[in-house]
């Protein structure tokens, strides 16, 4: 067990007795420990703790990225600088993960403050793919891909800022779904960019991902940006997609920086929507370029702010100094990772008198623009469809720069969507439908029927 | 002839059973750090919920002091670094106070409208108490996220008598209102004097702004 590996405290002889014993937890532990060089893992427990509760995601081993709190458990989201630090409260996803009946396994690896998405960027240890170690699992729920990949975990928590479960559910051959914005509490989640961030969950398969949003979503008095609506995930999962209009985003598939390989996989699914019911149609969206730099603007001005309370002060990795400034420049300097500290300067940059109105209120408005050009495409079509990413797996050594072109609208417009695997034969590729926002189930039924569809399909 | 003008910013604190954004008991010198929790402690992913009793409040001073109400108002962001400020930013409220463009009448040595320009809601900050004898500072953060009213008025004072007439029509009407115990010896009731000096029928001149006044007598 290498050095990043701790071990929960050990529970008392009662305790003890009560956790029984748990093949699915065996099997869990097992492969984490087979696959301990994968770097998913900063912290998990070897003793279950028992949890009572019946529902579809009882027993379930759930493995929770690192920068959702966890009781009793570190809480360090891939950084230095809250080295040590312990979660003293359950998000609300956690919380209602427990009550359900699920067991929190352990914490899973990110790139530091969920800020990137290449899986390298943790200040802890990179996070290798599993098909092939030279190459990227993809970030920032790097952790939670890989995790549920390897068979560690039944199902893990992520998080989605512009990409950041998508990516590297794609990238890993897993599915990833990010919830509309609203539908599950951020409370228990260190905020990135407040606006954007949300919470989903990445398994095996499209019916798990379903079952464990059930249990996290639903509106919470901790966080005042849940809205009271049930969403009914599991209920509608077998409604499939007949008479439902699919809408194929062509400068997404006939992008020039998009694989051959990519583009061909995906366009073939059209004839696989047509045999399930539903109407294809292709249109353009137009704004992927322009999203980019909204979403880095905007989430980088949020971060700023967000990441102020990082100050080494009341927690964490603390640096002396002679004076109060000399200790947050120095904590913060040598506690944060380049990327994080890029994108704060950033962020303050954009907000700061002369670039406030051409930078972050230029993206805000712009940002309102694409949630009109959105809304118009779902007033002619149910579902809208890209590649997830635009390439397999990038080598470690390449750039990750485009890895997040087509996932940040859903972000800007707060709209759920998911990546389903499609059955390849090499490098793993997935496909992206998003919906309207809250029609989360739509989507999930949508993926479902896209999953089912692939296994029979030949690769 | 030389006249003087004057403004205030007086912050209040409202005397709500728990604090603006979290449920924490709203108490004055409690065992420090014994009223706190992840909202108020800025701890990594908690998350701010408006207290509705703030509101109130807010709106019964904003119509007690003749004030418009918004009826949709919205809470910003003020970043900065200090230790007492365990987020490095403080809610407040910038672009759209809940209550503005009002106005109260005080007598001192004659009759005067004074305006109010706003009131906001914004959250109360920690404390921190420097050490005598070690050569460190101790934070308390009890009083963080202790709910606050900031009212501005116009510079429309000129005399101390009639900032002292304001200040005491304001603690009767927040002591009968059940908005605040305004005491200024426990900090409920602050006092920021922004001072300038002009010949009458010029400009008005320099302002200088007087912060942390401690007490009646230093106000005026």
């Amino acid at each position: 067990m290498n050095e990043f590996e701790k071990t929960a405290p050990a529970l008392t002889d009662k305790e003890n007795e009560a956790s029984e014993k748990n093949e699915i937890f065996d099997k869990c532990l097992a492969s984490t420990k087979a696959h301990c060089n994968s770097g998913a893992y900063l912290y998990y427990t070897e003793k279950p703790r028992k949890t009572d509760g019946k529902s579809a995601v009882s027993g379930d081993i759930i493995g929770v990225k690192d920068n959702i709190s966890v009781k009793d458990m570190p809480l360090t989201c891939g950084s230095k600088i809250l080295d040590g630090y312990m979660a003293s409260y359950d998000a609300t996803a956690v919380k209602r993960l427990k009550e359900a009946g699920a067991v929190i396994f352990g914490k899973l690896n990110l790139d530091e403050f969920a800020m990137g998405s290449s899986g390298l960027l943790s200040a802890y240890k990179p996070v290798k793919n599993p098909f092939c170690e030279d190459r990227m699992s993809g970030g920032s729920s790097s952790g939670s891909a890989v995790a549920v990949c390897n068979g560690s975990v039944t199902a893990a928590l992520g998080t989605d800022t512009g990409g950041s479960i998508r990516v590297p559910a794609a990238l890993c051959g897993v599915v990833g779904f990010k919830p509309s914005y609203g539908a599950v509490s951020r409370y228990g989640l260190t905020a990135h960019a407040s606006s954007l961030d949300t919470v989903g969950v990445l398994a095996k398969s499209v019916e798990k991902c379903a079952a464990v949003t059930d249990v996290i979503s639903g509106k919470d008095e901790l966080d005042g940006t849940t809205a009271d609506i049930a969403l009914h995930c599991l209920k509608n999962l077998k409604n499939g997609i007949a008479g439902k209009k699919v809408c194929f985003l062509k400068d997404a598939t006939n992008c020039d920086f998009v694989s051959d390989e990519v583009r061909s996989r995906v366009l073939s699914t059209c004839s696989v929507f047509e045999k399930l019911g539903a109407e294809v149609f292709f249109d353009t969206f137009g704004e992927f370029r322009k999203c980019v730099a909204d979403y880095y603007i905007i989430a980088s001005a949020e971060a700023s702010s967000c990441l102020a309370r990082f100050d080494g002060i009341k927690y964490g990795h603390r640096e002396n100094g002679q004076t109060v400034d000399e200790v947050y420049g120095n904590s913060r300097a040598n506690g944060l990772g380049k990327e994080v500290k890029r994108r704060v300067l950033f962020g303050s940059l954009m907000l700061s008198e002369e670039y406030y109105e051409k930078g972050f209120i230029n993206a805000a408005r712009h940002r309102r623009a694409v949630i009109d050009k959105l809304n118009g495409l779902f007033s002619k079509y149910d579902l809208l469809i890209t590649p997830t990413v635009p390439t397999v797996a990038p080598k470690t050594s390449d750039s990750a720069r485009m890895l997040d072109i087509f996932t940040y609208p859903a972000n800007l417009a707060g709209l759920p969507a998911i990546s389903v695997p499609l059955k390849v034969k090499g490098l793993p590729i997935g496909l992206q439908l998003l919906g309207r926002r809250f029609a989360d189930s739509e989507v999930l039924s949508a993926g479902e029927a896209i999953e089912k569809a692939e296994v029979n399909t030949d690769a | 002839m030389l006249e003087t003008v004057i403004g205030l910013e007086v912050h209040i604190e409202l005397n709500t059973k728990t604090k603006a954004f979290c449920s924490c008991r709203n108490e004055f010198a409690a065992v420090p750090n014994s009223l706190c929790c992840p909202t108020c402690m800025g701890l990594p992913g908690a998350l701010p919920v408006l207290n509705a009793e703030v509101v109130k409040k807010a709106v019964t001073l904003g119509l007690l002091l003749g004030c418009k109400i918004r009826r949709t108002s919205t809470f910003d962001r003020k970043n900065y670094f200090y230790p007492d400020l365990p987020k490095a930013y403080q809610i407040t409220q910038f672009y759209s106070p809940v209550c503005f463009d009002g106005e109260t009448v005080i007598t001192a040595d004659k009759e005067r409208t004074v305006r109010i320009k706003e009131i906001h809601i914004e959250e109360d900050a920690g404390k921190l108490i420097h050490s005598e004898t070690e050569n460190e500072t101790l934070i308390d953060y009890n009083r963080c996220g202790v709910p606050l009213l900031e009212i501005v008025t116009e510079p429309d004072f000129r005399t101390a008598k009639e900032v002292t007439a304001f200040l005491e029509k304001l603690r009767g009407i927040c002591l009968f209102s059940d908005i605040s115990d305004c005491k200024m010896q426990e900090g409920s009731l602050r006092v920021d004097v922004n001072l300038s000096v002009h010949e009458k029928g010029e400009p008005f001149g320099t302002r200088t702004e007087m912060k942390n006044l401690k007490d009646r007598k230093s106000v005026v």
